[in-house]
């Protein structure tokens, strides 16, 4: 390789291209900027301090499925494949850190990075075993295995108190809600962090590459079925960890919870949310877990749903599992790009540009992009 | 002595011999041309030597390796390079990112040191994006650096393709019909930007073609296939005028020829 | 040639899989794991044949299958207190197709060029939906179902006793596997709704609607899918709601997989073996070890198997 560079523009013609001039907001822009920021810290912050305890373990359990949002996004987002039993992953980083805090005596940081190493290692496992399967047969393989979690790993004596369930107390320094609401906000904040930075890194753009042409990102050096797997790993290990948040959150853990409807969920609101879309991914897992709440606080919401001529009432809890298709199918169809899509203008507008309306985000989310 | 060699290649999909016995050798600072009418085989014989088919007799030997059995991306790590007949990019990221992400091998630091955001990686990645814009200078694309693949003009793509290849920092390049959708300025603008990377960079180039002028000027040896096998080979001239070759393309009777 | 290949390894893989069964039951001493797997086999094997046809004529893993008989066994039990029990399985069915034909035009046709994952995806968020309207709808609380004929004990074989229900279960496999093998190659309907599905512009231009044959293709895969639910829950006492899809649609899946997603008597073939496969893992005591159900780790095993040693299938083609 000479260690010069010729240039050869003079040999091709260039293409004309104007230079563009950064955009810098005016000063009410910025101090309107400014008051919708402090709106969403006042919202995130500081309206749950004056909420009761048992409201404040929803918000904790919104934080936490925002994380299997996250987890979700990776498989799902960045590569295109899709885990239909990620309830699995997520219930045995609960169980996990159970485990390790009740019958092994350990600490509840133990029980935390315990669950995420755990989660990531069954990635691993079964990611070894199957990434070689194609798309649609590999939904199904995560499918069965969320059915194997369920009703085989759930069922194991030592790890699940035997289908009772197991104790999981919440942290010393941490009891309160309160206090354990702050805190799972800290570890959203460190999983934003890790999966932007990766993002941003070699591994990152791997991941998108790979999913959008896995035969170009082969010549780049890229070993697709590597970098699939690191991906499922670091799936697994965020689900693990959203896994201990909730088990923590509820200090208990029983293995009905875990689900095929949960699994569902997650992919609902992963979509929902909008692929890719870290603040859509986020809202749209806040958005499923908060929902019996919403439809608990909003008394007009609630008559409205059980006014809806039925032998029985849509209750709060079985709301989402109403709603959720039905968004899904809205999402799949209408606006694929999902909640992440829509709020692009004010994601831009938020971080220092121009309100753009029809913003679209450089990984805008196309209904061929998740691979067969 | 040879950098990279197909050695009696063969495969065949279902019913369709489409490549069968060809042997194609690409010496070291040589550019070689593969002609042929379409449908003759070219794009397997590069998918095969790049290692996405596997021959079902024959070798692929680099730089006196059989690397028959190594993967596209050990390949690539070889210092293989190849661009693509529609365009090998990643459509929804910047030109930036295609050329960031093909310095995938290049990027000195683990995956764990990646995720965590550490003062290396900064740095790192600071040196790929200064190499992006030297190698995008270097084709004329300085200004299209943060623009989205998706949307650019045809012409503009394989400028950016190569550019991209490049980042690969390969030692043997293969194209797929790089001059296709060019007129004759273009091609004959994209000969010499040929001779100079190969010049500028030391590089070994195989390249797939259906401009005549360009192989002509450009190669110094060339490989014609038909039906999956090799029709001919020699010096550009040679072959142009060799009538068997002549005749594969205007599909006539070679004593009609004149 | 290369078919003549492909036929011999898959007879030697059909008789590999058959003696490696028959030789785990006999070493088991369980020969009534036989008669039971094969009875809940032909369930698995008409919810799979749905599946394969749906496959086979687009692609599509139809995650809503299961809902298809669960929605069927509903209204059957909602019909059959104020209208004949003949009428109300009649009813049962035709509402079933129904949903199948709603579900066509309301989600299958907008997503008609997406990726099949999407579909899937969307499919399976119609499952949901509609297990959540049974609870809405249906209460959460079991419900139960006559059979449609009562007889209990018509035969008994191996021990095991075979009610006119089950029978008619097995016979019903049998002949609607049999009914759309020969539908799919000797009709032209048939052979239109696979043509359609592998070249569908040409299939366009030569006349033929394929969107109408999408709707008809569902609307056969619902009605299996219904006669399922409705002749094998009755079988099993109480349902819940979403009952074909939680205890059905993964062996059923299995077993279209293992038979091979493009084969009908794949589908046949493949629900009786992982029905046997999985009620020898119940009841041996060599998977007495296992926590929880043994059934479901070895359904999860054999999928695993099917998908990293021959992917095709028993009979179906090598992609």
């Amino acid at each position: 390789m000479a260690a010069t560079v010729e240039t050869h523009a003079d040999e091709m013609a260039p293409d004309d291209h104007p230079a563009k001039a950064r955009f810098r907001p005016s000063a009410a822009g910025l101090v309107g900027r400014g008051i919708v920021w402090a709106a969403i810290a006042w919202l995130v912050l500081v309206f749950p301090l004056g909420r009761p305890g048992f409201e404040v373990q929803r918000f904790s359990q919104a934080v936490a499925y925002a994380i299997v949002a996250l987890s979700l996004n990776v498989l799902l987002g960045y590569v295109g494949q899709i885990s239909l039993g990620h309830q699995a992953f997520v219930g045995i980083g609960a169980f996990a850190s159970a485990y390790l805090v009740t019958v092994q005596g350990q600490s509840f940081w133990v029980g935390v990075v315990g669950a995420a190493a755990i989660g990531g290692a069954q990635a691993l496992v079964l990611g070894g075993v199957s990434l070689r399967i194609r798309g649609l047969y590999f939904a199904l393989v995560t499918l069965s295995y969320g059915l194997v979690a369920e009703q085989n790993i759930f069922q194991i004596q030592e790890l699940t108190g035997g289908g009772q369930g197991q104790a999981a107390p919440k942290p010393s320094g941490f009891e309160t809600d309160w206090r354990y609401y702050y805190l799972c906000l800290a570890f959203l904040a460190l999983v934003l962090w890790i999966d932007s930075r990766m993002m941003k890194s070699k591994g990152g753009r791997a991941l998108l590459a790979l999913r959008e042409n896995p035969r170009v990102a082969a010549t780049f050096g890229i070993n697709v079925r590597l970098f699939t797997l690191f991906a499922f790993v670091v799936s697994g290990a965020f689900a693990g960890l959203g896994g201990a948040l909730i088990a923590h959150n509820n200090t208990f853990v029983s293995p009905e919870v875990w689900s095929f409807n949960l699994a569902l969920v997650f992919v609902i609101m992963t979509v929902v949310g909008g692929l890719r879309s870290r603040p859509g991914v986020v809202l749209g897992g806040a958005f499923f877990a908060l929902m019996p709440y919403l439809v608990d606080k909003l008394g007009w919401l609630e008559r409205a749903l059980a006014a809806i001529p039925a032998p029985n009432d849509l209750t709060p809890e079985l709301a989402p599992l109403v709603l959720g298709p039905i968004l899904l199918l809205l999402t799949l169809i209408a606006t694929p790009g999902g909640i992440g899509q829509q709020i692009r203008p004010l994601q831009g507008w938020l971080l220092g540009g121009r309100f753009d309306p029809h913003a679209q985000g450089p990984k805008e989310v196309q209904i061929t992009d998740v691979r067969a | 002595m040879s950098v990279l060699e197909a050695q009696h290649v063969s495969i065949r999909f279902g019913g369709v011999q489409a490549n069968r016995d060809v042997s194609v050798k690409v010496h070291e600072h040589e550019i070689v041309g593969v002609i042929g009418p379409n449908g003759a085989g070219k794009t397997t014989l590069f998918n095969m030597i790049t290692g996405f088919y596997e021959p079902d007799a024959g070798r692929v030997v680099y730089r006196g390796r059989d690397v028959t059995a190594c993967g596209v991306h050990e390949r690539a790590a070889m210092g293989l390079g190849r661009t693509f007949q529609n365009v090998g990019l990643v459509k929804g990221a910047t030109v930036r990112d295609n050329m960031l992400t093909a310095q995938h091998l290049k990027a000195g630091y683990s995956l764990v040191s990646g995720m965590l955001g550490t003062p290396t990686v900064a740095t790192i990645e600071r040196a790929m994006s200064a190499r992006c814009d030297a190698l995008a200078g270097a084709l004329g694309l300085g200004d299209l650096l943060d623009t989205q693949v998706a949307g650019l003009p045809y012409g503009t793509l394989k400028r950016v393709e190569i550019a991209t290849v490049l980042a690969t920092d390969p030692d043997v390049l293969l194209l797929d019909e790089p001059s296709s959708g060019m007129g004759p300025e273009e091609a004959h603008q994209l000969g010499d930007t040929l001779l100079g990377l190969r010049r500028d960079f030391g590089l070994s180039i195989a390249m797939i073609e259906h401009h005549v002028p360009l192989v002509v000027r450009v190669c110094d040896y060339v490989y014609c296939l038909d039906f999956g096998q090799l029709l001919a080979e020699g010096l550009p001239h040679e072959v142009r005028n060799h009538p068997q070759v002549v005749a594969a393309y205007l599909g006539e009777d070679p004593e009609v020829v004149p | 040639m290369v078919d003549a290949l492909e036929d011999r390894s898959r007879v030697i893989a059909i008789g590999a899989a058959v003696v490696v069964l028959i030789g785990i039951i006999a070493a088991a001493g369980e020969e009534e794991a036989l008669v039971i797997g094969t009875i809940s086999g032909a369930a698995y094997g008409l919810v799979a044949l749905g599946l394969v046809l749906i496959y086979k004529s687009s692609g599509v893993f139809n995650f809503a299958q299961g809902e298809f008989g669960t929605v069927a066994v509903y209204t059957l039990y909602l019909l059959h207190f104020h209208v004949p029990y003949g009428v109300a399985l009649l009813g049962a069915i035709a509402v079933a197709t129904l949903f199948g034909l709603v579900v066509e035009r309301a989600v299958v046709r907008p997503l008609f060029d997406a990726p099949r994952v999407i579909l899937l995806v969307a499919t399976a968020g119609i499952a949901l939906l509609a297990v959540a309207i049974e609870i809405w709808f249906g209460g959460a609380q079991g419900k139960a179902v006559d059979r449609a004929f009562p007889t209990l004990d018509r035969v008994t074989v191996l021990g095991v006793q075979l009610s006119d229900q089950r029978l008619l279960l097995i016979a019903l496999l049998v002949g609607l596997a049999a009914l759309l093998g020969w539908f799919f190659t000797r009709t032209d309907l048939g052979v239109a709704i696979l043509a359609a599905s592998q070249q569908p512009t040409a299939t366009e231009l030569v006349g033929v609607s394929v969107r109408r044959l999408s709707s008809l293709v569902w609307a056969l895969a619902a009605l299996l899918g219904g006669i399922a639910g409705v002749i094998a829950i009755p079988e099993g006492g109480s349902f819940t709601p979403g009952v074909v899809t939680f205890s059905f649609l993964i062996p059923a899946f299995t077993a279209a997989v293992l038979g091979g997603m493009t084969s009908l008597p794949g589908a046949f073939l493949g629900g009786i073996i992982v029905g046997v496969v999985q009620a020898v893992a119940t009841s041996s005591s060599l998977f007495e070890d296992i926590p929880g159900t043994p059934g479901t780790l070895m359904v999860f095993v054999v999928l695993l198997a099917v998908l990293t040693i021959r992917p095709q299938g028993l009979l179906g083609k090598t992609a």
